[in-house]
This record gives C-alpha cells, sequence and structure tokens, in this order.
C-alpha cells in the first residue's frame, strides 16, 4: 500500500495545559450570572440610580449630540433604527434557539460589541451608527426565523 | 472507521445543569471535549497560544450560551463549530497584532517526528488549513465547511484540492532533497 505523506489523523496527540479549566472557571466566573433571588429586592433601587445616571448624562451631553445629530440626518436616522431595534430584540432575546442560530447569533452579539467599543470613541460617526443598525436587523430577522421554524415544528407534532 | 471525538450527546439532564451554569457538570463536560477541541484548535491555529485563548473562549462562550441550546445530541458539534470559529477569530485578531509583537515567539516547535508535515500545515494561509483539517482529519463535508465559513462549496472544494495539493509538492519535495543529500554523504564517505 502507498505511504500518504498527508496523513492528518496519524499527527501527534497534544495534551491541553492542566490549568486551561482553571482559567475557563475563573472566567465563567465574572461571567453575567442570573441574580438570586435575595437580590430582587434591590432592583427598584438599582433602576432608579440607573435612570438617575440616564437623566445626568443626557442632560449634561444633549446640547453637543444634537448639534452633532441635527447636522446629520442620516446619523439620526441610523440611531432611531438603532434604538427601535434593540427595543425589539429584547423581546426576542428571552425565546429558545436551535444550535445553529446560537452560534450564529452569539457572532452578531460580539459584533455588537466590537461596533460598540468603536462608536464609544466616536460616537457620532454615521458609518458606524450604520453598522450597527443593519446588525440590530439580521440579528431580529434571525430570531424572527428561528421563532417561525420553531412553531412550524411544534406544529407538525 | 473512527468516531468523531465531538459526537459525544448530552443528556437532557446535563444540558439542564449546564443551563443553570452548573460548575461541576460544565468541568465534567470541559473534561469530555477538551482533548477533541484543543487538537482541532491547535492544528488550525499552528501555535500553542493561539489554540489557549481558542479553547478557552470557545468554551466560556458555549457555556453561557448553553440554557438556549434545545438538543444536547447537537452539543458536541456545535461547540466544534464555536471553537473552529474562535480559532480563525483569534487568528485574525493575531494577525492585526502581529506588527508590535510577533506571536511566533510564544509558540511551541512541532514534534521531530512530524516536522515536515506540521511544518507545512504551519506554513499555509489560515483559511486553506482550515478548509484542509476540518475535512480530512474531522471528516467535514464541503457543505458544512461552506456554512461554517460563510462561502460557497466550490470554493471549499477549490481550496481543499488546491491545498492538497501544495502540502504533498512540498513534502515530496523535502524527501527528495534528504535522500539527495543522504547519497551525497554517502558517495562523500565512500570516496
Amino acid at each position: 500500500m502507498k505511504h500518504d505523506a498527508l496523513n492528518l489523523k496519524n499527527l501527534p496527540a497534544s495534551r491541553p495545559p492542566d490549568d486551561l479549566w482553571d482559567s475557563i472557571a475563573a472566567s465563567l466566573d465574572q461571567a453575567p450570572r442570573r441574580p438570586a433571588r435575595r437580590y430582587w429586592r434591590y432592583l427598584p433601587i438599582a433602576a432608579a440610580a440607573s435612570l438617575l445616571v440616564t437623566v445626568v448624562t443626557t442632560t449634561l451631553f444633549e446640547p453637543f449630540e444634537q448639534g452633532a445629530t441635527r447636522a446629520n440626518p442620516e446619523l439620526q436616522q441610523a440611531r432611531s433604527a438603532s434604538a427601535r431595534l434593540e427595543q425589539v430584540l429584547r423581546r426576542q432575546r428571552d425565546g429558545l434557539l436551535d444550535a445553529t442560530s446560537v452560534e450564529s447569533l452569539a457572532w452578531m452579539e460580539q459584533e455588537l460589541g466590537w461596533l460598540d467599543m468603536q462608536l464609544a470613541d466616536s460616537p457620532s460617526d454615521t458609518r458606524l451608527w450604520q453598522q450597527r443598525a443593519n446588525l440590530l436587523a439580521e440579528m431580529a430577522s434571525q430570531y424572527q426565523r428561528n421563532n417561525w421554524q420553531t412553531e412550524l415544528q411544534l406544529a407538525s407534532y | 472507521m473512527r468516531k468523531n471525538a465531538f459526537d459525544q450527546p448530552l443528556d437532557a439532564l446535563c444540558l439542564k445543569r449546564l443551563a443553570k451554569q452548573c460548575r461541576r457538570t460544565q468541568e465534567q463536560v470541559y473534561r469530555r471535549f477538551v482533548d477533541a477541541a484543543w487538537t482541532l484548535a491547535l492544528r488550525l491555529t499552528g501555535c500553542e497560544a493561539a489554540a489557549w485563548d481558542a479553547v478557552h473562549d470557545g468554551f466560556v462562550r458555549a457555556f453561557r450560551q448553553a440554557g438556549q441550546l434545545r438538543d444536547g445530541s447537537a452539543f458536541g458539534f456545535w461547540l466544534r463549530r464555536i471553537i473552529v470559529n474562535q480559532a480563525m477569530d483569534v487568528h485574525r485578531m493575531r494577525g492585526r497584532e502581529s506588527a508590535e509583537a510577533p506571536p511566533e515567539s510564544s509558540c511551541s516547535a512541532p514534534d521531530p517526528a512530524w516536522l515536515d508535515l506540521e511544518s507545512e500545515l504551519a506554513r499555509l494561509d489560515p483559511a486553506d488549513r482550515m478548509v484542509l483539517w476540518l475535512h480530512d482529519a474531522e471528516g467535514m463535508t464541503h457543505e458544512e465547511i461552506a456554512s461554517l465559513a460563510g462561502m460557497t462549496v466550490s470554493w471549499s472544494k477549490t481550496r481543499l484540492s488546491r491545498t492538497r495539493a501544495r502540502v504533498r509538492d512540498a513534502l515530496n519535495r523535502e524527501i527528495l532533497d534528504k535522500e539527495t543529500t543522504l547519497e551525497l554523504r554517502t558517495v562523500g564517505n565512500e570516496t
């Protein structure tokens, strides 16, 4: 039998580092977990604090932001679309997903994180806001498609 | 035929515990899949430091999202998709950073017995390496690879045949070079 030099399955296996799990467990500890029952009573206080921060931030920065937005209707449009889609996604994120959708949506969430980081540096960048709105629209349609498929599967049982 | 190491279904109870972020279950699932995940990430990135990042981020992401997974039998292949994506992403990010600090310094040397094949794999373009490894080692179909990469089936087929030919040529050339050197040494010793 002719020996195939390109036999990838015969390459020697390599063991993962022993401390890899510790590092993963440490990262999981930092992950946002579901709030425990005893913290629910603090939620109204947290909501009020969050509202206060929003009001103060809006009041302080509104004149500068409005100037930039008023001068650029495209920027205003992209921001409105972005806010509208955020509302839609907030409702959709609670649903169950299949494996492919989870992975693809996880990627989109990551892309969204990247965009938000860039937007923190340049909040009046129209192109970035448009990209954000497009990405959110894609996510919303993915959730919608998944819900539709789920309903169809359930109906077929 | 060897069973794919990612083909290990999780039962409903295990999936439920993962959804509740049970640390002990997470560790059990990690132990079950880590060898396959590590080999995959190492082969795709060609570098232990990058493989570490890919496997670390891949498991963290999988455990955080496990609550949304409906079917436990798909967990392994779902994890594989995540690891592949993470590996390609880590590669992209490291590529961007390479101008400041070359990652080669953190990469370990390949096993000498398989030096030729490992060196040739390391020299490949990341996308070529991904197609070659996923098809020939992981047993994925062109349809699966194309869907993972967001490309067409013909893109995957073309890449695979081109990459196979390139690696085979390089390996044959190296074998020929070694044989020629050996013959020259033998002739030199005789004279």
